[in-house]
């Protein structure tokens, strides 16, 4: 009760007004790939460090809270997701524009995606430390499982033949590989080719494979009409918000556990909140990946309860959970503070201006989604003959905005044709850069994993040996044999055979 | 050439085997002499050897169905104009080559004019407000407001 009344009494005018600047320049910087949540905290930790605790924190988290979202609303639109974590959202967003829901699409994922904020918050109110506890358990081993886990489940929900979608990912983990070794600090997968020794920048690849290859797709089916004949209405009644909430707070609380996790993030969450919504929802709206609206919810409510997630070991152990965090952990160092256990003794206030920040931000997101973002629905009603020149810039100068290097949007317009080419023969980009995402995170894990098992007595229980990677290692065998024709019926007859006998 | 999706699928699949042997004699270059397991070399290596394997799944898949004629249900290929998306990439080399050369403003207009044209808009009035003024508006928005360097 004290917590609850320390976090309200944190709420004043000027708390309020800092954060709905930053939710809009939040709004702003999330929508336009190219400009990641994490550029805007970095800039404001060095606008802000004059400024009070209370008014920098304020102005970061509207940014956080916001930006995440944002990123649903060009993955809807447009078919570009602004950041990696939303590129589940535009499996089922952007059918869902091109048939005339634009609007709907993107008041489920403002809903759902304030839903999984906060109760992102609540649980980093009252249960930080226990998940903090337990997300500590996980091995390097259990890292790599997940991530591997994460990959399995995209490359097979994604493409209609799962070789090819186990491919698509396989090539996307090998392009992460491109570039300097960050154990041995060697050079590898160069070609000799001394531009990419920095390795293949991420929103080039995501800006090119989602972006301009829309472009290519659409001029080469010539239909040059608007996206959709209409950008539909926001009918999304207190019945749908109800019928959908436990959708969105199962996927909340996998966003928040794989948020706590440091490292994994909103992408693996919301691929894993996704596959869960594909197994439990009985009769979607539509099959998934055609325009279900459960898809959105699932993967919006993931991604933003991450950042409540991602706070958790950042406040009680000063581990961020993903690079925003790790911003804010800066950003905590510059005002002098000490986050970790002695942050709730020595600055219990600063708990509550976190929390009192979030909750605020979260309904300022509200706000805005209700207001702003439906105005920006009316873009699938530009005919295309003006709206695809206009991308291909806006996707020239995302893709510039990032390193200001003009390689890296030559390499933008080449993930662009490959992924053109991809699409039409039925290879699926989003596993290719989940790939390119967790491609570090899968080989730095490995090789721990590997050098901590030689040095034990049993190297197979070493690796395996922990409830987690087992698992783990079970769920990421399910989710490649399930996907296999013939795998899972054969399975299914073995069990009702044995039931007929018994 | 067949131009069956199954047939299709084995060109892919000797592509991509191509592939994994060109990652794979690149990651075994990357061995620098130390423990495999603290290798650089490890990881991708793996990577290219799964490759390969999918590539012959990929292969033999493709190679049985044709072979049985298991109709193919994908056909997306169809109704698509390769000129045009040639004659759009095209110019949008030119365009990157042209932005460091002439500055955003100049090769923007021109580049937005050209595609507009090139993919059927013939209105006078649309072309130049797009390739006026939402060049104007992105240096504004982004050079001034988000303080983001343009090409």
């Amino acid at each position: 009760m004290d917590l609850v009344l320390s976090v309200v009494s944190q709420i004043d005018a000027v708390f309020v007004l800092f954060i709905f600047a930053g939710a809009v320049a939040g709004l702003f910087v999330g929508a336009i790939p190219g400009l990641s949540v994490t550029m805007a905290t970095a800039l404001l930790v060095s606008i802000t460090y004059t400024w009070s605790v209370k008014n920098a924190l304020a102005v970061i988290l509207g940014v956080f809270v916001s930006g995440v979202y944002a990123g649903a609303v060009s993955a809807i639109l447009i078919n570009i997701p602004g950041a990696p974590s939303s590129v589940v959202t535009t499996l089922d967003g952007y059918p869902m524009a091109r048939r005339g829901e634009a609007a709907l699409a993107l008041w489920a994922a403002t809903f759902h995606s304030f839903v999984g904020t906060v109760f992102g918050f609540l649980v980093l109110m009252f249960v930080a430390k226990p998940v903090t506890s337990f997300a500590l358990t996980f091995s390097a081993m259990d890292y790599f499982l997940l991530a591997l886990f994460g990959l399995t489940t995209i490359g097979t929900l994604t493409a209609k033949n799962y070789i090819k979608g186990g491919i698509c990912a396989l090539l996307g983990l090998l392009l992460s590989m491109i570039g300097i070794d960050p154990f041995s600090g060697g050079v590898r997968l160069t070609f000799g080719w001394f531009d990419l020794q920095g390795g293949i920048p991420l929103i080039a690849a995501l800006i090119g494979l989602f972006g301009f290859s829309e472009v290519l797709d659409q001029v080469a089916r010539g239909a040059m009409n608007a996206i959709a004949a209409e950008a539909g209405k926001m009918r999304y009644c207190f019945r749908e918000m109800v019928r959908f909430l436990p959708l969105s707070l199962r996927s909340s609380v996998i966003g928040v556990f794989i948020g706590a996790l440091p490292g994994a993030g909103g992408p693996v969450a919301s691929i894993i909140a996704y596959d869960s919504a594909r197994k439990s929802v009985k009769n979607p709206s539509r099959p998934f990946g055609e325009g279900a609206v459960e898809g959105v919810i699932a993967s919006e409510a993931a991604n933003n309860a991450c950042i409540g997630g991602a706070l958790i070991p950042m406040l009680t152990l000063a581990v961020p959970g993903d690079a925003v965090t790790a911003v804010i952990l800066a950003a905590f160092y510059v005002h002098g503070l000490q986050p970790g256990p002695l942050l709730f003794v020595r600055t219990p206030e600063l708990f509550s201006i976190v929390l009192a920040g979030g909750f605020v931000a979260s309904v300022a997101m509200l706000i805005l989604g209700m207001t702003v973002v439906p105005r920006l629905s009316k873009i699938v009603l530009v005919p295309k003959r003006i709206l695809m020149p206009l991308v291909t810039v806006l996707c020239v100068v995302g893709t510039y905005a990032v390193n200001s290097s003009m390689f890296d949007v030559g390499l933008m317009f080449c993930f662009g044709l490959a992924g053109f080419l991809m699409r039409s023969r039925g290879y699926p980009p989003a596993p290719l850069v989940l790939g390119l995402v967790l491609g570090e995170m899968m080989d730095s894990n490995l090789r721990r994993a590997i050098n901590m098992a030689l040095a034990g007595d049993n190297f197979f229980l070493s690796l395996f040996g922990r409830p987690t990677s087992v698992i783990l290692a079970v769920l990421v065998i399910l989710s490649v044999f399930a996907a296999v024709p013939g795998v899972k019926d054969r399975v299914l007859s073995v069990f009702s055979r044995r039931g007929r006998v018994e | 050439m067949n131009t069956s999706p199954w047939a299709a699928n084995i060109r892919h699949s000797l592509f991509f085997l191509v592939l994994a042997a060109l990652f794979g004699w690149q990651g075994a270059r990357s061995h620098d002499g130390g423990d495999w397991a603290l290798s650089p070399a490890l990881f991708p290596l793996l990577l290219s050897t799964a490759l390969a394997l999918l590539a012959l799944a990929l292969l033999l898949q493709g190679w049985r169905r044709l072979k049985t004629g298991v109709p193919a249900t994908s056909t997306q290929t169809a109704d698509i104009s390769a000129g045009s998306v040639f004659l759009v990439f095209g110019l949008c080399c030119a365009y990157a080559l042209l932005l460091p050369w002439a500055g955003f403003f100049p090769s923007t207009a021109l580049f937005l004019a050209l595609f507009s044209l090139a993919i059927g808009e013939r209105r006078l009035w649309p072309i130049m407000i797009l390739s006026f003024l939402s060049p104007a508006a992105i240096f504004v928005i982004f050079r001034h407001g988000l303080k983001v360097l343009l090409p």
